[in-house]
């Protein structure tokens, strides 16, 4: 009983500070994943393209991004860019100087990268005959991709865009050790504060129930999404 | 050569090993990155005034130190998991921290002071900091007197919290940072190593809060843990036989020795 009320007190007396940083978290999601979704379906078109350059620039991106841990990521972004005049100087300053917004930069041009392998292989699982179909219809090349590819690749591939999601929220976690105050980072400062790790655990529950809440969405859009196929 | 002085290393780990059997083992934790006090160099071997002297404090107890850094907010913690049977970080004895460890006697002193660029006008008086972001490694009295003294809605003093020194330190130099509190004595490194050629110093006098600061470190132990009195007696030893003067003199030019009592 005593375990109970310990959290209880815990979640009374932080529980609006918890919130804070929960919000914060589901911001770096959101923000995240849209931006990387918009530049990740691009960048899968150029990943199949016939232009031998656009296909490089892509698959270089793809193996930076994927090939190197986000934390390194993070802190290069973060710590290692600012030590040079040139870009404290620069345009990009207000964005890569805010420890916040340099966090939602990084971990969407990380997502980006992984997006882009996911919807590349939605493209390349939409059937030949449709395509086919497309252009005989006399559709141009964009409409092409705008009417028939995209959508189609996109539908076929929502679960695992899900898991990106799923696993995009656990990565939030790691933009605490850059000073932003998202969940992770307001738990740790409670734990260092009581030298206990209750409000850890207590974040672990939120973080699973945002988990399950994320993944009965896609469920949801997957059932919408192959409703011309169910019977 | 090369094979002979590698034999050489092999064989002492090995009579090492073998006297370690006999002796206690002592984990001590401890950082990696508060030069001149603990810190990994270019090899990744810890060295620093505090291991240099608890090397010799461990001989004079008789026991086998093994090191274990870890952040500064994870010490306590391991502590009382048992992960560690001392702390040495220059950790400040505090009545906060003694309701959950025991603390030998003074083992340095740690004055506070704030460090920023030159002709920035901040100095200790919190009126200068208005408006501007403070740095500060968590977990730290300097968290704990920023919050509880300065809160920001009443002194404008915005906070950016840090696992390590060392990312206050950059941040400090990208300018996202208009100030760094910390130890005078860490700054004092840094200030001479990289801060100075860029025009950054101390700005003020150091804090005076014995409430908040504590009167000096300490090394932490487990509540009740005998280990605190072994200490104790190394403590003494070193301060007296000119082992603590003449390590102290390596680093900085001003004493930290404890004003004997």
């Amino acid at each position: 009983m005593s375990l109970f009320d310990d959290y209880y007190t815990l979640l009374i007396e932080s529980g609006p500070e918890i919130l804070d940083g929960f919000i914060v978290s589901l911001k770096l999601l959101a923000g995240s994943c849209f931006f990387a979704f918009l530049l990740a379906v691009p960048l899968a078109i150029a990943r199949v393209s016939e232009n031998a350059w656009l296909r490089q620039f892509a698959r270089t991106y793809s193996s930076i991004f994927r090939g190197t841990p986000l934390l390194v990521q993070i802190f290069i972004f973060y710590y290692g860019l600012s030590q040079f005049e040139a870009v404290r100087n620069s345009v990009i300053w207000p964005l890569l100087g805010d420890s916040f917004y340099c966090g939602i930069t990084v971990l969407a041009l990380n997502l980006t990268a992984y997006m882009a392998e996911d919807v590349r292989a939605g493209i390349m699982a939409v059937p030949h005959g449709e395509k086919e179909a497309a252009t005989a219809y006399g559709l141009s090349k964009f409409q092409c991709y705008r009417y028939i590819i995209i959508p189609r690749a996109l539908s076929i591939v929502t679960p695992v865009l899900g898991n990106e999601v799923i696993a995009q929220l656990k990565a939030t976690a790691l933009v605490s050790t850059i000073t932003v105050l998202d969940m992770t980072g307001i738990v740790r400062r409670l734990s260092a504060r009581s030298y206990t790790t209750d409000a850890l655990i207590i974040a672990g529950v939120i973080y699973a129930l945002t988990t399950l809440t994320i993944s009965l969405v896609v469920r949801f859009a997957e059932h919408r999404n192959t409703r011309h196929i169910r019977r | 050569m090369k094979l002979k002085t590698l034999s050489a290393v092999v064989a002492g780990s090995l009579m090492l090993g073998l006297a370690a059997h006999a002796e206690q083992v002592v984990k001590v934790g401890t950082l990696s990155d508060y030069a001149p006090f603990e810190f990994k160099d270019a090899t990744g071997k810890l060295q620093g005034m505090e291991i240099e002297l608890n090397d010799v404090m461990c001989k004079q107890m008789k026991v086998k130190c093994e090191y274990v850094t870890m952040d500064f907010d994870a010490l306590i913690p391991a502590l009382k998991a048992k992960k560690i049977d001392a702390v040495l970080a220059q950790m400040s004895i505090t009545d906060e921290r003694k309701k959950v460890v025991d603390f030998t006697n003074l083992f340095t002193l740690a004055p506070v002071q704030y460090v920023a660029k030159k002709g920035s006008g901040i100095t200790e008086n919190p009126a200068t900091l208005k408006g501007k972001i403070v740095g500060v490694q968590s977990g730290t009295n300097h968290e704990s007197y920023l919050k509880t003294r300065l809160p920001k809605d009443k002194s404008g003093i915005e906070l950016k919290i840090y696992q390590s020194l060392d990312q206050a330190w950059l941040d400090l130099e990208a300018g996202r940072v208009n100030a760094v509190l910390a130890d005078t004595t860490v700054s004092y490194d840094w200030i001479n190593k990289t801060g100075k050629k860029d025009g950054f110093n101390y700005a003020g006098k150091a804090i005076n809060d014995v409430a908040m600061f504590g009167e000096g470190t300490g090394i932490a132990v487990r509540k009740g843990d005998a280990l605190k009195d072994k200490y104790n007696a190394a403590i003494k030893q070193i301060l007296s036989d000119g082992t603590f003067a003449k390590a102290n003199k390596k680093v900085f030019p001003f004493s930290i020795a404890p004003a004997s009592k």
